[in-house]
């Protein structure tokens, strides 16, 4: 901020004189949300270039992380996406309506996009990863990925990655301090063919991860802790999951490692299982099915992280649990996938979770064994994915460094 | 044993930290732009660390009244009681519904230009945890104001033409949709 007009400008103000003026509104600036932000872009030129400045943003994003309790912002994707406050979904009483929700408006690119067609890879400070083309069949061509900050609407298309890409691939998306820069994982454990390849932002470009130490076949998206992307392993036997481990893949090291389910298993059921982070903390959902009969669906947080020991079981939920008007009884199968999407849990417990096959986003109570929909579209099939909402550019990342 | 205790006694009466014991506090004068003059404990005036770095760095004496011309009389008042309080609190085990009570009562009735005031003497006298209290707390009262408010606020000019003005909003015009907008 050296533009001497605003000095000039400052010294007018009928304010107690002080020689560090700025500084004391670059403090109260980089306080306020994102929202507030892109509106005082508007006050005066001095402060569209504040805000715009690369180590401002980074300054407001560590002012959010280091916040005790983040706001989390909700993208819910179904024919359109769209934003909500999870404040506001705590707050939702089934009889006021809606949520209220903010419609996003998706970058118009020189494409066709199919939005049903588009994978939400992860966000990470405030940066979300999608893939625009996923599809299910081995095609020649390979994803294209694309970078959105849903706040200021910037958006970057990432070059196509140097791979084929195909049925048995996995991805991940998430922010490495020891080199400040962002990344995007696709790997592929088809025999023979395996490889992990990983975008860096500031580069700009994809490389191949040489000399893995191993590779391992695990379920599609990875979720995002302590700079370590997740996924549950794919161990299968006559089609059935039966794993009892969590790989993981340390984004500065970039080294895959295992971290052991809190217990096995029951062999004789057919497993559905799911990391996910809703509190920052790693979470495993799982549920074992007897013959087409539900079991109780199990969650469990990781309090210390690395240690199996600290597996803590959170949540207990027997097939019975029925919504608080009594009407609808709990399901987690759609189809024998697994389709139980934890979004986040709140202070008091609540856990924000997605439901199959109701479609609906509902909030159940552990305590009272529980639940209420907040978001009920019986026609689709719909993600949610919390974010937060900051000013970091898909096209630099947090600093200023150009590519 | 003993005389280490005596040792101990002399000792305490020649640095003053137990002065208390003694009934007599140390104090601390200072005088703000409008003539005010304010007396200080010391532990309390230690927490600005202008005035510690005038006493102390310089060897001052504590006879000297510091003068404090960037500072209004109601500033000062506000930030000694926030100071004293901070210095109380310092010595609690759970002071933290204490704290957030305090906090709550100490910016009721500023307005919104009084709170940035002070927020500019708690930078010019330099008390780190009362400039970050209070630039939250200003940013709190400001997150859900339009545009003009907080140019007339901070006393900025508008230097966009409408032109760069329409440009600019219509990069987010979501963020200008939905604020409340009650007068402070």
């Amino acid at each position: 901020m050296s533009d001497a007009l605003c000095s000039r400008r400052q010294k007018q103000v009928v304010l107690s004189e002080s020689v560090d003026l700025d500084c004391v509104i670059v403090e109260i600036l980089s306080r306020l949300p994102a929202k507030s932000l892109l509106r005082f872009r508007c006050v005066c030129k001095a402060w569209r270039a504040l805000i715009s400045d690369p180590y401002f943003i980074r300054k407001h994003l560590s002012c959010i992380n280091t916040k005790i309790s983040t706001s989390y912002s909700l993208l819910i994707r179904d024919e359109i996406f769209q934003s909500t406050e999870y404040e506001a979904i705590l707050k939702f009483l089934s009889h006021d309506g809606r949520v209220p929700c903010r419609r996003l408006d998706f970058p118009v690119l020189d494409r066709l996009v199919i939005i049903k067609r588009i994978l939400i890879v992860g966000s990470c400070n405030g940066l979300i990863c999608l893939i625009l083309d996923y599809h299910h069949f081995l095609m020649e061509e390979s994803f294209t990925f694309m970078l959105w900050n849903p706040c200021t609407g910037e958006y970057r298309v990432l070059p196509k990655p140097p791979v084929h890409s195909s049925r048995e691939c996995f991805f991940g998306f998430g922010y490495d301090s020891t080199t400040d820069d962002y990344k995007v994982i696709l790997g592929s454990y088809l025999s023979g063919y395996e490889y992990v390849v990983v975008f860096m932002l500031k580069r700009g470009s994809w490389r191949k991860i040489e000399r893995l130490n191993r590779y391992f076949g695990v379920r599609r998206v990875g979720c995002l802790v302590n700079e370590t992307l997740h996924w549950v392993l794919k161990e299968e036997e006559d089609g059935r999951l039966i794993t009892s481990r969590i790989v993981s893949f340390d984004l500065a090291e970039e080294k895959f490692h295992e971290i052991p389910f809190p217990h096995p298993p029951n062999p004789n059921g057919f497993l559905i299982a799911e990391v996910g982070n809703p509190c920052n903390c790693l979470t495993l959902v799982f549920q074992t099915v007897y013959s087409d009969v539900e079991g109780t669906l199990k969650m469990w947080v990781m309090k210390e992280y690395g240690v199996k020991e600290s597996w803590t079981e959170i949540v207990n939920i027997s097939p019975e649990v029925m919504d608080e008007d009594e009407n609808i009884p709990l399901e987690f199968m759609y189809d024998g996938e697994p389709y139980t999407y934890m979004a986040c849990i709140s202070d008091n417990g609540e856990i924000l979770m997605q439901l199959e096959p109701i479609g609906a986003l509902a909030l159940y109570n552990p305590r009272e064994k529980k639940y209420r929909t907040v978001m009920d579209y019986p026609d689709y099939m719909y993600e949610t994915v919390p974010y937060i909402e900051t000013l970091v550019s898909p096209l630099t990342g947090s600093t200023g460094a150009t590519v | 044993m003993s005389t280490s205790t005596d040792n101990n006694a002399s000792i305490t009466q020649e640095s003053g930290p137990s002065a208390a014991v003694q009934d007599i506090q140390k104090k601390i004068v200072v005088r703000t732009a409008d003539g005010e003059v304010f007396n200080l404990k010391e532990e309390v005036a230690m927490e600005i660390d202008i005035i510690k770095t005038f006493f102390q760095e310089d060897s001052i004496s504590y006879e000297t009244v510091m003068p404090l011309p960037n500072v209004e009389g109601w500033e000062m008042v506000k930030v000694i009681e926030y100071c004293t309080k901070h210095v109380e609190l310092k010595h609690k085990v759970d002071g933290y519904k204490e704290r957030k009570a305090f906090q709550a009562l100490f910016v009721q009735n500023l307005s919104t230009k009084s709170l940035l005031a002070l927020t500019n003497t708690a930078n010019y006298l330099e008390v780190k945890y009362l400039l970050d209290f209070l630039c939250q707390a200003v940013s709190e009262q400001i997150k859900n104001k339009d545009v003009d408010y907080v140019r007339e606020l901070f006393g900025v000019e508008n230097d966009f033409n409408d032109e760069e003005y329409e440009q600019v909003k219509a990069e987010a015009p979501w963020a200008h949709e939905n604020l409340n907008n009650d007068l402070h």
